[in-house]
């Protein structure tokens, strides 16, 4: 289970931020960050992004090769624990999407690995990010994994958020839609 | 809850070395001033969350770095910005004469829509000033923006500065709103998808080389 999901918009603003506890545990409060320091933290990676994404060798970056990248589809749902399978697409069928499919964040960072934890980072084509925060303890989620399930957020954001009627792009996502259903998938991890 | 402000707003601070744009956002942030002077690296944040009819806005205030060697990374902090606020220096000409090239880069790399501020800072050394307030005045308004001067020293203006700005921005988006609502098959292009602009994902300035 990842600790702490965001979306950052093309702009580099927090525009969602949820964070996961494996334990209900109380967390004093000076422990946990601000807001501000949320916000602060979503625009350094924005920042350090596009700084990694102008150091990218533009060779690479030029380099025409047919479908790179293919991250392998991995179904998020537990087989023992199945029955009945829930939907989890609106329209199409029991999941959002079956196939291989390609990380389009070709020259930014795709991940930042620490002692204790590691952040990756889907970027759509549109620039959105979504970025995942999951601790090293944890040793069944891998970047595979984690881009599967980025993705499905990003399907989920489409469907809650994007055809939201009262939602004024690039702000905060308040949709409690969205909330419940990222969070119902966050748990089948 | 998830998220306790309605709105997020991107600011953006940009202007030559050292004509105290970082100065500026302490003094509207904290209130508070530093005569040191040290050199800002990449890109520094600030927020102030204030209140705007009943509703909860975070400014968050992206200063950047005024020297020409972090030029090729501000270049994509304009991506989005709803406002951006040009700084120069009242007692250098040379940082006043800049202001035309900063124009230049956010034609290049904002929206069109993107409004703007042109701020003359430090006003509070009189007998040092070289930029009148009357010819700084008349360039801002053959380029249509509003002009201020400031002081981050004895803070004339400053709060001023960023309110007109969050103010304009929430208007002009409450306006958008209305446009959208009643757009049906009006023939103004000016809510249309902006196609200019580089990639986002990386594979970009393909085609200028």
């Amino acid at each position: 289970m990842p600790q702490a999901v965001l979306v950052i918009n093309k702009s580099g603003g927090l525009i969602y931020h949820r964070d996961f506890e494996e334990v209900e545990v109380e967390v004093e409060d000076r422990n946990k960050p601000s807001s501000n320091d949320l916000l602060i933290l979503a625009s350094t990676l924005h920042s350090t992004f596009a700084i990694a994404s102008q150091l990218t060798p533009k060779a690479i970056q030029l380099q025409q090769q047919p479908l790179p990248n293919l991250v392998p589809y991995v179904p998020m749902i537990d087989p023992d624990n199945l029955v009945p399978r829930k939907k989890l697409g609106s329209f199409k069928g029991d999941d959002y999407f079956k196939e291989p499919f390609q990380n389009w964040n070709k020259s930014g960072i795709r991940s930042i690995k620490t002692d204790q934890f590691t952040v990756y980072i889907y970027q759509s084509l549109t620039g959105l990010k979504l970025v995942a925060m999951v601790s090293n303890r944890s040793d069944t989620i891998n970047e595979t994994v984690v881009n599967n399930l980025l993705r499905r957020i990003y399907c989920l954001y489409s469907d809650y958020v994007m055809k939201d009627p009262f939602y004024s792009l690039e702000m905060p996502i308040k949709s409690e839609l969205f909330d419940t259903k990222l969070r119902n998938l966050v748990k089948q991890l | 809850m998830n998220s306790e402000y309605d709105y997020l707003f991107k600011l953006l601070l940009i202007g030559n070395s050292g004509v105290g744009k970082s100065c500026l956002l302490l003094r509207f942030s904290d209130d508070t001033y530093t005569n040191d002077y040290i050199s800002t690296i990449g890109v520094d944040f600030k927020i102030k969350t204030v209140e705007l009819d009943g509703k909860t806005v975070k400014l968050q205030i992206w200063d950047t770095a005024g020297q020409e060697r972090f030029r090729t990374i501000t270049s994509s902090y304009y991506r989005g910005s709803h406002g951006i606020i040009i700084v120069y220096d009242v007692t250098d000409q040379e940082s006043f004469n800049g202001v035309k090239m900063w124009l230049q880069e956010i034609d290049r790399y904002a929206t069109s829509t993107v409004l703007k501020l042109l701020v003359g800072n430090k006003c509070d050394l009189k007998e040092k000033r070289v930029v009148e307030y009357d010819v700084a005045k008349e360039f801002a308004d053959a380029n249509k923006m509003p002009f201020l001067e400031t002081s981050a020293l004895d803070s004339t203006n400053v709060e001023e500065a960023f309110l007109t700005m969050a103010r304009q921005i929430k208007d002009s988006m409450a306006q958008q709103q209305r446009h959208d609502g009643n757009s049906g098959n009006q023939k103004d292009d000016s809510g249309n998808v902006n196609l200019k602009g580089q990639s986002l994902t990386g594979s970009n300035a393909g085609g200028c080389c």
